[in-house]
């Protein structure tokens, strides 16, 4: 990591940190009025998540991926600006901060724990579908994070009924806005979900002649979009609403984690584990 | 001969979501199963269960989207009516022809169908966002019909070949599997014109492949993730090795003079050992970089042949006979045995295989995509009304809202219309 680059991944770090406190501040004391300077202080960490991501991309020659700095700077700023976008659409859901922001600077924590050199991109990750891949699968991840902020947000609101909520609780948008919020970031999400199953296929296909050869990455990715396909379904099939919708939220998400995280660490035999897929690793003995 | 009833009986067990979901259980189980038993993925394709499974979530998916797909076609062009929603009520200090005529311009703006009857309107808008759903599984199911054509009519199989030397497909071939209907590869020549690890981009192998059919020519490059094609067969990088030639020659005459693939790498060494003759074998350890680390320690730098050099060993019945490090273009003599290492070459191993079925998959996965990317941007939206005036000429709208999803966000629309109306109004006076 060079100097610059440090500097600038700290100066986000710091702002986003600043930022959630400015958001829990309002929201524990209910403050509605005043400057709302934990916007600017987002406005600032996402400039300089950007800026972050650009030295890296200008020193490494490469589309951020491969490594889990690189991975944890790509899907902070994608959960921001999904939060951003929502925001400037529907300003009743700055709450929803609470969850956001403090999931992107832990995705920045994990992945400096882990930072490493620059390295030039491995011949398995040269691949036209590499882009797509990496940009769909962060994208529908940072939309279902989101989601699941709404969801919760949805529960803690329905123990009481409408109008009838702690103060606290009174600040996040009504029930109504809540469940529609969060049935529409889960489609957006289940949307980049299947670019990604799908680019990810066709990727395997020009590297290994094989679309699909359910390693636990793909079987597991499977097994959620099939679990968020369920959640569709219960909406727009079975007209189901409300809690129990939001608790399958909930769940989908959890199966989810098990494929973004949980697999790597269960079994590093998968193909996202890159080293063992080194482009000619010499496996059969053949003689002449 | 099964009636009329009976099939239909048979078509609706087949569209219902219990019969599709359990069969979504069972491939999940069978998924899982072939992991835990670490089956390879050809024979898990070629399970009968797997398989059979596969085909009857394809009809449900089918006979569902047909389903839908003549719902659709059914109502065409028809209003689709309130139906269940949302209703309230709003009161406006309008005649109850402005509200209708104003109303319908401004819906008209937003992209609403819009019919006025009487005292009541109707608008509508994205009806076709349900096709949305009906070409989503579409795609799903000419994905796997696509899986179904290869698994009918493409092979598998692998090539070596040694840089310079012609190879014939299909009998240098080397086939592991094949659809039930396959019969043969096309027939032609491929060569390995040159070959390379590729310094840039952490050892990329490269490599130029070169075919020959009939007096066409066709040169082609092989990378990972970058296969080549010829008449409907693709060509992998799979891997890679040195050929070293070698010229082993005793006073009674040459024991050897060819090249000798080098095809395992222990990750220290490049080393594989071959027979000479009679129970005599030798054993060699290629390092294309070569360092003396230490007393007799060999390693090489890097898979680059900067500084090749071989280190090649005598042996007759386990017991070592002589050994001696030679660099290219050195001669060196081992007891009787005259080596020369006179230079090496590159062989490659390649995966061969036809992808029939490939256009299928590529446009079943373009649909799936299209479809949900349809179904959730154009959402279904109608807003049903009807408007009475009362004596001091104010209006009082009664209204319902429907739609698929979003049903907040609609009501939240229809109400800022209102508002604008209202805006509208007061700017007026």
């Amino acid at each position: 990591m060079t100097a610059i680059e440090q500097a600038f991944f700290w100066i986000t770090i710091f702002t986003y940190v600043g930022s959630t406190l400015g958001y829990a501040y309002r929201f524990v004391l209910q403050k509605t009025t005043g400057r709302r300077w934990e916007q600017l202080l987002l406005g600032t960490g996402f400039g300089a998540n950007l800026i972050t991501m650009a030295i890296r991309k200008a020193n490494g020659g490469h589309l951020l991926a491969g490594l889990n700095y690189e991975d944890g700077l790509l899907i902070a700023a994608l959960t921001v600006l999904v939060f951003l976008v929502c925001q400037k659409k529907m300003p009743s859901t700055w709450p929803l901060a609470l969850v956001c922001i403090p999931f992107a600077f832990l995705m920045l924590g994990f992945g400096y724990v882990s930072v490493e050199d620059i390295k030039p991109l491995r011949p398995a990750f040269i691949s036209r579908w590499m882009v797509v891949h990496a940009i769909f699968a962060l994208m529908g991840t940072a939309c279902f994070v989101f989601a699941l902020g709404t969801n919760v947000a949805y529960l803690l609101k329905n123990r009481f009924p409408e109008g009838s909520e702690p103060p606290r609780l009174a600040a996040l948008p009504s029930q109504e806005v809540l469940k529609d919020l969060g049935f529409r970031l889960v489609l957006f999400g289940f949307v980049g979900w299947t670019v990604m199953i799908i680019s990810g296929a066709f990727w395997a296909k020009d590297a290994y002649d094989i679309y699909w050869s359910w390693d636990p990455v793909e079987t597991w990715s499977l097994v959620s979009w099939l679990a968020w396909g369920i959640y569709l379904h219960f909406h727009f099939t079975f007209k189901q609403r409300g809690k129990l919708l939001a608790w399958l939220c909930i769940v989908s998400f959890l199966v989810s984690v098990v494929t973004i995280w949980g697999i790597e660490l269960i079994t590093p035999k998968t193909y996202h584990n890159l080293e063992q897929i080194m482009g000619f690793k010499l496996q059969t003995g053949v003689k002449k | 001969m099964p009636t009329k009833e009976f099939m239909q009986n048979k078509i609706n067990i087949i569209k219902t979501k219990k019969y599709t979901l359990t069969l979504l259980v069972v491939l999940i189980i069978l998924s899982l199963s072939m992991i835990y038993v670490k089956l390879d993925t050809r024979r898990y394709y070629a399970f009968l269960g797997v398989n059979l499974s596969l085909f009857l979530l394809a009809v449900s998916l089918l006979t569902c989207t047909l389903d839908r797909l003549k719902a659709f076609l059914a109502s065409a062009g028809r209003n689709p009516g309130p139906g269940a929603g949302n209703q309230d009520r709003r009161e406006l200090t309008l005649s109850g022809k402005d509200v209708l005529d104003k109303l319908a311009n401004r819906l008209a703006r937003k992209g609403f169908r819009v019919a006025i009857s009487g005292h009541d309107l109707t608008a509508f808008k994205h009806r076709s966002g349900l096709l949305g759903s009906v070409v989503f599984h579409l795609g799903l199911v000419t994905v796997l019909a696509g899986f179904v054509v290869n698994s009918l009519w493409s092979f598998h199989g692998f090539l070596l070949i040694p840089e310079r030397v012609i190879s014939k497909v299909p009998e240098d071939l080397t086939i592991q599997s094949q659809g039930l209907l396959f019969k043969s590869p096309p027939s032609f020549a491929v060569a390995l014109d040159k070959f390379s690890f590729g310094r840039q981009a952490e050892l990329q192998p490269l490599s130029t492949l070169y075919f020959r059919d009939e007096g066409r020519e066709k040169r082609q490059s092989v990378s990972m993730n970058y296969p080549a094609k010829f008449k409907g067969v693709e060509f992998r990088y799979k891997n890679a090795g040195y050929s070293l030639l070698i010229k082993l020659t005793t006073p009674a005459g040459t024991l050897v003079n060819d090249y000798a693939n080098i095809a395992t790498h222990n990750g220290k060494a490049w080393n594989d050992t071959f027979a000479i003759s009679g129970e005599q074998q030798m054993t060699i350890n290629f390092y294309p970089d070569f360092i003396e680390k230490d007393k007799n320690v060999y390693a090489s730098n890097s898979r680059f042949p900067d500084n090749p050099v071989m280190k090649i060993t005598f042996q007759e019945k386990g017991r070592e006979l002589g050994s001696a490090l030679v660099a290219i273009g050195q001669t060196k003599n081992i007891g009787p045995i005259k080596v020369s290492f006179q230079g090496f070459r590159y062989w490659q191993e390649l995966t061969v295989s036809s992808d029939p079925g490939g256009y299928l998959i590529y446009l079943g996965a373009f649909m799936a995509v299209a479809g949900l990317a349809w179904r959730a941007m154009f959402i279904l939206k109608v807003f049903t009304c009807r408007v009475e005036e009362n004596e001091s000429g104010e209006s009082t709208v009664l209204y319902g809202t429907r739609t698929t999803y979003g049903q907040a966000l609609f009501i939240a629309e229809i109400r800022d219309i209102f508002n604008g109306l209202e805006e509208e109004e007061n700017d007026s006076y």
